[in-house]
């Protein structure tokens, strides 16, 4: 498998592998080692508990490993990560750290993955030499629908991610499979979604094709727009309501997503204060925006996306994926009401225009 | 604070037009100077319903609370944080009255 470079971004592609306990994390992160074109990769793993058995795992495939020792990611994550992709990062210049392609981090079954995206996107010195490649999500095939009905940090997980891997896939039924993907997609109508034991299954597209990755753009947003077209007169859908997934459980209840469309033109100033300060009030409980923007004055379509506080710087796009030149905006959120944030939106939008 | 050019953030923003090599673009009229203003304009429309205001002060830039207290920002992000401290009325984009406000807009 050859890996397609990133042509105009010399930065290097940072993964982010997180899912709930015993949800297989670690075991697709060794067998995505072990592919062709995979050789090239650092590995940074956060340890949980005294013994750090993923960590022994991991570094009988790579010997550039190393473990972020301080316990959960959730709260030590921005010095341990910050020294730990910085420690390799001069390791590899001095000589003294194999070469490598790509980071991935493994994050611990309970982390929310929103910090580590934050302190990618943010820190002034890895914003410079690293960028956010895909969020990667293990669900379990067989606990899975339980564990996202009952515990949040794995609906979180789930809720944030880009790319959704079901795993297990060969100890259960394939329809039960079938509706766990069904009710995921209903859940994060953008994140696309793998079956580990499926023969097409593509660790490229897994790791680093995505929105950042010009050879691939053009095909992520299209991904997103085939499951998030607005259907309703209001330029409003809602595509997924916890309760709606069947996925068992309390704490699905609040969580949705929701496509807005825009048919005029986009003042991108306007729109880009409007989402800081929705953002800094409300940041938690916006897990993922992604939208495809038509702004005047630039040259295509814009393509913006975030997790939680941070967006990514944007992304142009040469051409529109399809016919429809609208502004297509994809919200997952937890506890607001959609219809409410449309409105905040338009009203924002027409009077910074008055 | 970044006291050279006054822009609301000393750092490029993603919402950062002129001077920013990870964002948008710009059309060639558009300057900085104009940037910052059209800016500072916006901002006032949600700073509004909590009677507050943003002033443009040329090379730098101040918020004014509704009780006249002024604290100094340095971007984006500073403004929401400073309104935090300035008024006990939270800048809300989803809060029922404010909206109203920016809808009689």
């Amino acid at each position: 498998m050859t890996m397609p470079a990133v042509q105009d971004d010399p930065r290097i592609p940072v993964s982010v592998l997180t899912g709930f306990l015993g949800s297989g994390k670690t075991t697709l992160l060794r067998r995505l080692l072990t592919e062709p074109g995979m050789d090239r990769t650092a590995v940074l793993i956060n340890e949980f508990g005294e013994i750090g058995l993923d960590h022994l795992l991991v570094k009988s495939v790579l010997d550039g490993a190393v473990v972020l020792q301080n316990g959960c990611i959730c709260c030590t994550l921005k010095t341990d990560l910050l020294e730990g992709i910085a420690g390799i990062l001069e390791s590899r210049y001095a000589g003294t750290f194999p070469d490598f392609d790509r980071i991935v981090v493994e994050t611990t079954g309970l982390a929310d993955p929103a910090p580590i995206a934050q302190t990618l996107l943010i820190d002034p010195m890895l914003r410079n030499q690293v960028r956010l490649a895909n969020i990667v999500t293990t669900v379990d095939g067989m606990l899975g629908a339980d564990q996202l009905g009952t515990h949040e940090e794995s609906l979180r997980q789930a809720a944030v991610a880009d790319r959704l891997v079901i795993t297990k896939t060969d100890m259960i039924q394939s329809d039960r499979a079938e509706t766990l993907a069904a009710a995921l997609s209903r859940l994060n109508p953008t994140a696309r979604i793998f079956d580990v034991n499926s023969a097409h299954f593509d660790a490229n597209a897994l790791l680093t094709a995505g929105v950042t990755d010009p050879a691939t753009k053009l095909a992520e947003v299209r991904h997103w727009l085939a499951n998030t077209e607005p259907d309703d007169a209001h330029g409003q859908s809602h595509h997924s309501h916890g309760d709606h997934v069947h996925l068992g459980g309390n704490h699905s209840a609040d969580i949705q997503s929701f496509s807005l469309r825009v048919e005029e033109e986009i003042d991108w100033t306007a729109f880009g204060i409007w989402l800081t300060v929705l953002l800094h009030r409300h940041g938690t409980k916006i897990l993922r925006v992604k939208g495809l923007l038509r702004v005047p004055d630039a040259a295509g379509p814009i393509v913006l996306h975030g997790v939680q506080h941070v967006i990514h710087p944007p992304v142009h796009l040469d051409e529109w994926p399809d016919d429809d030149h609208a502004s297509r905006i994809v919200f997952i959120v937890q506890g607001i009401d959609p219809a409410l944030l449309r409105r905040s939106l338009m009203a924002y939008l027409r009077a910074s225009t008055a | 604070m970044c006291g050279a050019c006054g822009v609301l953030n000393n750092a490029p923003d993603w919402v950062d037009r002129v001077g920013n090599p990870d964002g948008i673009g710009h059309s060639e009229n558009l300057t900085r100077g104009a940037e910052r203003q059209r800016r500072v304009g916006l901002v006032n429309l949600l700073l509004r319903p909590t009677r507050m205001k943003l002033f443009d002060l040329g090379n730098t830039l101040s918020l004014q609370g509704p009780t006249g207290r002024v604290e100094i920002v340095e971007g984006l992000a500073h403004v929401w944080a400073a309104a935090d401290r300035l008024s006990p009325n939270l800048v809300d984009p989803l809060d029922i009255e404010q909206l109203e406000i920016i809808e009689s807009t």
